[in-house]
Parts: C-alpha cells; structure tokens; sequence
C-alpha cells in the first residue's frame, strides 16, 4: 500500500503544478463567463441555463484535463525514463495502481473546486440548488471512469495522440451508449442488435451516470440509486485497470 | 578485495523479432567491484541493462543474484538504477521526489538529507530549475535511496559538461570506497580506466571481453585502453 502512496504523492504533486492543470482551470473560468452570458440570454430560464454550462463546463474541462494531463504524464515518464526508475521500486500492478489513484484524486480536486467557485456564482445570481453538487458527484464518477479508459489506451498504444483520441472517442461512445439500445429495440436485423447490445454493454454507459438533469431542475435521487451509480463506476474501473495491467506486463519497457 | 559472485549473467540473448541484439553474453560481477560495460553505441549495452532490471523479457539465459534465479524482489529491495538521461517529476523539488520516493521504503528523513548533501544537491529548488549535472546528482542519489547492495548506473555521465563528469565520477568514486558493487554502462574510456576493476567490452551485442583492464591491454597487445578497445571491436563497427 506504501508503494501505491508514494507514486499517488508524486502524480498528485506534480499534476496539480503542472501548465496542463492551470490551463484547463482558465478554460473552465472561461467557459464559466460564457455560462453567466448564456444565462443573461436565456431570459426565463436563467437559473437552469446558468446550472446547466456550470456542470456542462466543468465535466468539459475535466475530460481535457484526464485526456492531456494522464497522456502526457505518461507518456513522459516513458521518455525520460522515469518509468524505467519507478519499476526498478515498485511491481508494475503497484506503479499502474499509483498512476490512476493519483489521477483520479486530481480529477477530484479540480472537481471539487471548479464546483465551490461555480456554487458561489450560482448562489451570487440566486441560483444555487444542493443538488448543482450531486451533479459534481456524476461528474466525478464518468471521469473517474474515464481516467481508467484513458490508462488503459496509454498502456495500449504507443503513441500518446492515438491514447488521447481513443479517450475522446470512448467518451462520445459513451455519451451516445443510449442510442445504441434504442437501435436495438427498433431494428429488424438480428445481428444489428446482438452488436449494438453488446456494444451497449461494453462501453460505459454514461446515460445511467449522469445526474445532470436532476442537478439542474433540482430533483432528488434516492440514495440506493446513487450507491448503485458508484458500484457500477468502481466495476468499471477495475475492470479497465485489470486490463492496463495486463497490457503493461505483456509490453516491454 | 572479496572474489564472491555477486550478480552473474548466464547465457543472455535478446531478439527483438529476428533481429539479436545482446547474443549470448556471459559475466559476471564480484561483490564491492566496479564493472564497466564497455562498448559502442548501439552494442547493445542499454538493452542488457534493461533486461538486468527486468524491462525487457530476455530470450534464452538466466540470471543469478547471490547465486540464485533474479526475482523481481531482489530488484525491488537491492538494486539502485540510474538510467541514461534521466529527468524526475520537474515540478517537484529534489528533496520533495526523493521523501515521496522514499515513503514506500520507510527512508527516514535524515536519510534523505544526508543524500542530498552527499551528492551535494540543494533541495529545496525545483527540478526544472536543476542544470543537467545536477539532475544526474538528483538521480544518483535516486539510485542510492535504498541503500541499494547492487548499482547499475547506465551511462551516467553523458551530456554533462567536464565539471558534472569529474562531480559525478568523484561520487562514483566514493562508493567504491563505501564498498559498494556497481555496474556501469559507458563507451568513455578514460572513464572506465580511471574507475572500473574489471570491465567487460561488448559490441554488436557480444562480448568480446571480461577481465581487468591490464589483462585487456596484453591480451590486445597495446599500450592503452583505446588502441586496445578498437582493435577488439575491429571489423564490427
């Protein structure tokens, strides 16, 4: 466990100091101007709309931040062989572990104050509902799933714009995993819909963790759903970790 | 001196698909001595170091550690590396890398301290903020946090300036004295003169040679370690 901590302390330390980092909470304040702009235009609906590209920015921006910050940082302790002094201490499953609970934990510090600074904007345009954070809560969870995702593909590919596109692209799947169900519920071709389940299957279904619309109309969920959402998200997880580790052992160093 | 064996490669090749490029490279390593890999670029010198540490899956061989099979274990617990042109996290301090480092091997802080002043490091500063001696100073000491009995240092002082070799080379030195076993990979041959016991010389993945230096000069017939180590590599380069 020691040795899972000690390269979580260094990702933690050097993400949250990185450009990468910095650049994507500009992006995010950004992103948030143009929310209290939407908002001013929406005229009736400006509580919903200012809620609404608040999350919406946030999982962006985070999504950037899981894409370059885990690519590039693996992709660099490649380069410099740093990798190369890590496995000399730790067994790869230890190293791959630190990897993601380090970026997972970024994820989390970012979420968590991207979502106090949009909450304070909120509350200062008397917009502000508790459930804007059981949206940062779904948040949270699809891009911690998706930090795994984007481990598995670095350790897959060798290339790091190949991982980081693969990432994008798992995460649109994932937005439109929906879709895939209602073709097969529509459509009379019986391979069709044996591929488009399993596809359904197979990528994350993003549809069942997101809580946006709960978040930004103020409905509640109960808490067995919610429990639910998370298991499936650690599931996931280790199951795509599973997969990194057992990629990276089959790969040379 | 102590003869005992400490680290002994039998038999080693590696192929990447049908290309050989460590063929069939047997030596062995005594306990408290210096080993210098000897060899040109592209000798293969890396690769065999790499799969030392486990890297890279060897095809045929075995190695031994205290005259048993290497385990990964023993990598973990006794073997400090420095890779070639290595760089830590740049936006950690020296001192910051090395406690977090450290944390999964229990390594008190005045441990760390007393690394830093060993390689004569200040750190406080930011690794970006390091010249290259410097975080090959940093990656010493990397090597060293273990308290490793077996250090494999590949191609420690390339790119650095005169200063930075002779700072490193003195380090290199002083572990020596500490009684320490190090294995070091280079193709500067004044370097290995200066510091090595024995030396192994290795070109297009072979070696051509293991012994100590002098037994290498007669055996070349030559008056020193260049003219000795270009004609043993004749023909391959």
């Amino acid at each position: 466990m020691r040795k899972i901590f000690s390269i979580v302390l260094i990702n933690v330390r050097q993400g949250i100091r990185e450009k990468t980092f910095l650049g994507v909470a500009f992006f995010f304040l950004f992103l948030l101007g143009v929310s209290l702009f939407m908002g001013e235009l929406s005229i009736g609906e400006k509580e919903v709309a200012l809620r609404n590209i608040s999350l919406s920015a946030i999982e962006v921006s985070c999504l950037f931040l899981v894409v370059l910050g885990i690519v590039n940082n693996f992709y660099r302790e490649k380069e410099t062989r740093l990798k190369e002094v890590y496995l000399s201490y730790f067994p790869q499953g230890s190293y791959l572990a630190g990897k993601l609970i380090g970026y997972i934990l970024i994820c989390c510090i970012y979420i968590f104050m991207a979502s106090v600074l949009a909450g304070i904007i909120l509350a200062v345009n008397k917009a502000f509902i508790w459930q804007f954070f059981l949206g940062s809560w779904g948040i949270f969870l699809k891009i911690s799933l998706f930090c795994s995702i984007c481990l598995l593909f670095s350790c897959v590919f060798d290339y790091p714009l190949l991982a980081a596109l693969s990432t994008v692209f798992a995460y649109v799947a994932a937005e439109f995993s929906a879709s895939a169900l209602k073709i097969t519920t529509v459509s009379n071709n019986a391979v069709t819909k044996i591929w488009m389940k399993a596809l359904y299957h197979l990528v994350p279904n993003s549809d069942k963790i997101d809580m946006k619309y709960q978040a930004i109309y103020g409905h509640t969920l109960p808490v067995y759903f919610l429990g639910y959402v998370s298991l499936y998200v650690l599931i996931y997880i280790l199951f795509a970790f599973s997969l990194s580790v057992l990629v990276f052992s089959k790969k040379e160093h | 001196m102590s003869l005992s064996v400490l680290f002994e490669a039998k038999n080693i090749s590696k192929y990447f698909g049908k290309s050989c490029v460590v063929n069939d490279v047997s030596l062995k390593v005594n306990e408290q001595e210096v080993f210098g890999l000897l060899g040109p670029n592209g000798a293969g010198k890396t690769t065999l170091i790499k799969s030392i540490l486990q890297l890279l899956k060897i095809t045929h061989g075995e190695y031994l550690y205290k005259a048993k099979r290497l385990a990964p274990e023993d990598i973990y617990r006794d073997f400090g590396y420095l890779p070639e042109n290595f760089t830590p996290p740049r936006e950690l301090t020296g001192k910051e890398f090395l406690e977090n480092l450290g944390l999964s091997l229990r390594v008190a802080s005045q441990t760390i301290s007393a690394l830093l002043e060993m390689v004569q490091l200040d750190g406080k500063k930011k690794v970006k903020q390091y010249s290259r001696g410097m975080i090959q100073r940093l990656g010493l000491a990397t090597a060293l946090l273990k308290d490793p009995a077996f250090i494999i240092l590949d191609e420690p002082m390339l790119g650095l300036d005169p200063v930075g070799q002779h700072q490193i080379m003195s380090l290199i030195h002083n572990l020596r004295k500490q009684g320490k076993t190090i294995f070091f990979s280079s193709h500067n041959l004044s370097q290995i003169e200066k510091l090595c016991d024995r030396i192994g010389v290795m070109s297009l993945g072979k070696i051509k040679y293991t012994g100590g230096i002098r037994d290498f000069l007669v055996q070349q017939s030559s008056a020193s370690l260049e003219d000795a180590f270009i004609k043993a590599i004749h023909g391959d380069a």
